[in-house]
């Protein structure tokens, strides 16, 4: 199957009145690395909620795998969501817990609800838990309790919890946003190689542009719960982060000085590198 | 408009609203003192009778404790030993009080905690259940229990295990409502089951406050036992109501003494265990 995740007209209005999406079409496919931006409160986090049904549509349905989301079961519904893992921005692991178990947690779908109540991880558990630890580096701390352990290394952990899922899909709702700026960016890498080793459909949520130019195949901008742009990281211009974050939200200049884009980390993504002049028709 | 306002002189002054909250204190202080006199006066209480008559006090304090190094030696090697199976039951008491307690709390906990109770009105039913049997004090349901089941400590335990199930669903209910909702959303989204989200999500969070809860309410149900036997529901409590109406009160004091010590060791330990768990 060459769709994994399709969206359709997907409208979301929480109760309440606040209307989160607007008739969001969108398709994903196997391998893809995609970084949906958008201020806060654009929607981001909603939309990755209706991938694996956490957020209900109101309008629309999303379709995973081939099957409706809206029409599911909440068995169906359970069996869906074991393939696709969820990273979360902040960690969403049981401080109480040691790392082991929670990475445990994320095997609740593989095995029966009776022998997870009383603990009885089967060996297979057990393994597919180690090696996750061990692939994000944090098996040493396996018997530690995760409130000892930095950001950086519990959200490891929550991204070994996902993995241990074994799933086709890895959505990450602001993974980095709690971090420092280089264990954000080494998170990032993590992800990335991830992804790439194992060719996982790969979708995050960020509001750092710098980032997702950085790590993105596919970039989406959400603006007010609306599609207003869906691209290559490559075809993103100025006017349409302008467009993304408002025009008085954007400034080209000051978020990337000419320093930073003639080193070209940034500026390889944004088209013609070095030219900090668009922006200054924009701003007023 | 914001401004408008802003800048408008206050009509009112503030001395009108000073004066009516000085009324309200007299006013107060009034129906409190005269709820006082009028109950004084139907009780027949009186501070001063009492300070006048306080020698009838000591004088029961000098009958309670032993003068002379003979009646010590006498009710520490004659009658103390006799106290170990009432104090063993009390703290049996205790024991089966807490441990049934907790057990019956569970079910209750699950129901009465906002955000895992399956449903608002099962919430609703749950929580006005456990304010309903938390109204009633331990002492009252020993009473009602020795009524219907006969003296002895079979009341006494039911008294303990009621109460004991109403604290601890109360305590913990509430820890459970305060837990950090993150792992819940995260096993969710991992597709686990309701059961699997309150064993590996809530669970973790929650079971050192709920063994901490339990030490606590243990402590509770010593000192509660040794109080119980007064009306009859056995244990500690039952001798010394005996001691006292039999006029034995060298003996009272002995009961009286090692009560206050036990209880005082064993608050010291679960203190010191609690501590550590949390």
């Amino acid at each position: 199957m060459s769709r994994l995740i399709e969206m359709h007209d997907v409208s979301v209005t929480y109760p309440g009145g606040v209307r989160a999406l607007s008739g969001v079409s969108a398709r994903f496919s196997p391998g893809e690395f995609v970084v949906i931006v958008g201020l806060s409160g654009a929607g981001k986090s909603t939309l990755l909620r209706t991938l694996n049904g956490l957020v209900k549509p109101t309008a629309g349905d999303v379709t995973l795998f081939g099957e409706s989301l809206v029409s599911s079961s909440p068995a169906q519904l359970r069996r869906l969501r074991r393939d696709v893992g969820m990273i979360f921005q902040t960690f969403h692991v049981v401080k109480r817990a040691t790392v082991l178990h929670n990475v445990l947690a994320g095997r609740v779908a593989h095995t029966s609800p009776w022998r997870t109540f009383f603990g009885l991880w089967s060996r297979r558990d057990v393994e597919v838990a180690w090696s996750c630890l061990k692939r994000v580096g944090v098996a040493e701390k396996a018997y530690v309790r995760a409130d000892r352990l930095s950001g950086g290394q519990q959200q490891r952990v929550g991204i070994a919890r996902a993995l241990a899922q074994e799933p086709k899909v890895l959505l990450a709702d602001e993974p980095v946003a709690s971090l420092d700026p280089r264990t954000a960016r080494a998170i990032m890498r993590d992800l990335k190689k991830i992804q790439q080793d194992e060719g996982l459909l790969t979708i995050v949520n960020l509001h750092s542009i710098e980032l997702a130019h950085e790590f993105a195949d596919r970039i989406i901008g959400l603006r007010d719960g609306r599609v207003v742009f869906d691209g290559r990281a490559g075809d993103m211009d100025p006017e349409m982060l302008a467009e993304i974050y408002g025009e008085d939200g954007w400034y080209w200049e000051d978020r990337v000085g000419p320093a930073e884009t003639s080193r070209g980390v940034i500026g390889n993504g944004l088209g013609t590198s070095g030219t900090p002049s668009p922006s200054t028709g924009k701003r007023r | 408009m914001a401004s408008s306002s802003y800048t408008q002189p206050s009509t009112a002054s503030p001395l009108p609203q000073l004066r009516r909250l000085k009324l309200l204190w007299l006013v107060a202080g009034l129906i409190v003192a005269a709820a006082y006199a009028l109950s004084a006066r139907t009780t027949e209480f009186n501070l001063w009778t009492i300070i006048r008559d306080s020698d009838l006090f000591f004088q029961l304090i000098r009958e309670m404790v032993p003068a002379t190094k003979e009646r010590w030696v006498h009710l520490l090697t004659n009658y103390l030993p006799r106290l170990r199976g009432p104090f063993l039951q009390t703290a049996q008491m205790a024991i089966l009080g807490t441990v049934t307690g907790a057990v019956l709390s569970i079910p209750l906990i699950v129901l009465s905690s906002r955000n895992i109770s399956p449903h608002p009105a099962v919430y609703t039913v749950a929580k006005g259940l456990m304010n309903l049997l938390r109204t009633i004090p331990d002492l009252l349901y020993a009473a009602i229990f020795v009524a219907a089941f006969g003296v002895g400590p079979i009341s006494g335990i039911l008294a303990l295990a009621v109460f004991s199930t109403a604290v601890l669903a109360k305590l913990t209910s509430e820890s459970v409502e305060a837990v950090d909702p993150g792992p819940l959303e995260a096993l969710r989204a991992a597709g686990g089951t309701n059961l699997q989200i309150l064993r590996h999500a809530v669970v973790p969070q929650v079971a050192p406050l709920f063994w901490s809860h339990c030490l606590y309410v243990f402590e509770v149900n010593i000192r509660a036992s040794t109080v119980l036997g007064l009306v009859g529901a056995g244990g500690i409590g039952q001798q010394l109501q005996l001691m006292l109406s039999l006029f034995q009160y060298e003996n009272a004091f002995v009961i009286i003494v090692v009560t206050f010590l036990l209880v005082a060791v064993i608050d010291g330990v679960s203190n010191r265990i609690r501590e550590r768990l949390v």
